[in-house]
């Protein structure tokens, strides 16, 4: 087979991913920024959760958040519903990821956390799901169908989780006031931290 | 000893895990033998505290050279039981057996046709039913220490994997140099 039209086929994914995250920008508003100060002012745990490729965006958000000043941790779903989610307190927030709103183990998890106290933020494309409805806050996640593998697999829409984790990332480390000079002292073994800037580490 | 003295959990393992070895019988070799002629890999499967056992056998497994890896429960409902093959051995870890990620799987695992091993405490659970060979772990010896969370059966299940592991591995004729290659950053790698 030719490589041409296959590598043009790749392409198109990538500009149709591109485009899909140019016009998600547009669309963060009032119920991202309730996030970002829920998790900025957050006086317990940032629990992250989700399954299959949204549980691995939301191992992936989850390490961010740490990394940049926030504790956090991920919980499985359904490892959840066999004892773990004994650990949620109030004061807690679960970010949960899912892309249809209707994963029953997820939603099963999502009800218990907010019945031990802790506060729901629901990322998702259906802002009607069942997830949607028993969160305290829903960011709608839109799905593009072109930026998806075939219309199916779920290749935009968890990058577009990825991007709206790494802007929740960016603003709860700047209102926390996390020093980038730590980044010294819990990245020891990366090239993170040799990538601050003098003068970013000294204004913190 | 006083339920409410902490040795009595450590007494409690001991005893679950000193019975499990005065009761092996021919299903551990049989699985022994499911092993050695295993042309696919070595899947562990489980959810919750049984998972984590299991995730850590399919890496003791691999530390000795058989291909081993884990397939977390609940994650296969989202599309991982894709990576199992029909000439694969699956072991399922499940104390009671009826786990709904775990037996609600069990249909697509026969399809698939790979093998089913189960490590359980209840031979007649579902679980145990559907399997190929059960390796009983036997009673929780926990109940009236905690009641409200497994203790030996857990313990059982980690002593059981790790006989697998080591008998293949003896069998396999496997030796320390082998093992200290496959460990280059821990303290057996460096020669202690």
């Amino acid at each position: 087979m030719q490589n041409e039209p296959l590598l043009e086929q790749a392409r198109g994914l990538i500009r149709a991913e591109g485009r899909a995250l140019m016009e998600l920008a547009d669309q963060l508003g009032d119920s991202f920024m309730q996030t970002v100060h829920l998790v900025a002012e957050c006086t317990g745990r940032v629990l992250v959760t989700g399954a299959g490729t949204s549980g691995a965006m939301a191992h992936r958000l989850s390490h961010l958040l740490a990394s940049s000043g926030t504790p956090s941790f991920y919980m499985h779903p359904a490892d959840a519903l066999h004892g773990p989610s004994a650990a949620i307190v109030p004061g807690d927030v679960l970010i949960a990821l899912s892309k249809a709103g209707h994963s029953a183990e997820l939603n099963q998890f999502a009800r218990i956390a907010r019945e031990r106290g802790a506060k729901v933020v629901a990322w998702t494309a259906n802002g009607e799901s069942e997830l949607a409805q028993l969160s305290d806050v829903v960011v709608v996640v839109p799905t593009d169908v072109r930026a998806e593998g075939e219309g199916i697999f779920p290749f935009g829409s968890s990058l577009a989780h990825g991007a709206v984790g790494d802007a929740l990332c960016l603003l709860a480390r700047r209102l926390r006031g996390f020093d980038l000079k730590e980044l010294h002292q819990t990245h020891p073994s990366g090239a993170t931290a040799t990538l601050v800037p003098d003068e970013e580490a000294d204004a913190g | 000893m006083s339920h409410s003295d902490p040795r009595s959990v450590f007494e409690i393992e001991a005893s679950a895990i000193r019975a499990l070895g005065e009761h092996l019988d021919e299903r551990f070799w049989q699985v022994v033998d499911l092993i050695q002629n295993c042309t696919g890999r070595i899947v562990w499967f489980g959810v919750g505290k049984s998972g984590h056992i299991a995730r850590k056998l399919a890496a003791t497994m691999a530390s000795v050279g058989i291909h081993a890896f884990f397939l977390h429960a609940g994650e296969c409902h989202h599309g991982d039981i894709g990576s199992l093959a029909p000439d694969d051995v699956m072991i399922a870890v499940s104390y009671g057996g009826e786990s709904d990620e775990v037996i609600s799987m069990l249909p697509l695992v026969k399809q698939i046709g790979a093998t089913l091993v189960a490590l359980t405490g209840k031979p007649d659970s579902t679980l145990g039913r559907s399997a190929d060979i059960v390796l009983d772990i036997g009673p929780d010896l926990g109940q009236g220490l905690a009641g409200w969370t497994r203790v030996s059966s857990l313990a059982a299940s980690l002593a059981m994997g790790d006989a697998l592991a080591i008998a293949v591995g003896t069998a396999r004729g496997i030796t320390r140099q082998d093992y200290t290659r496959s460990h280059p950053g821990g303290s057996f790698g460096k020669g202690h």
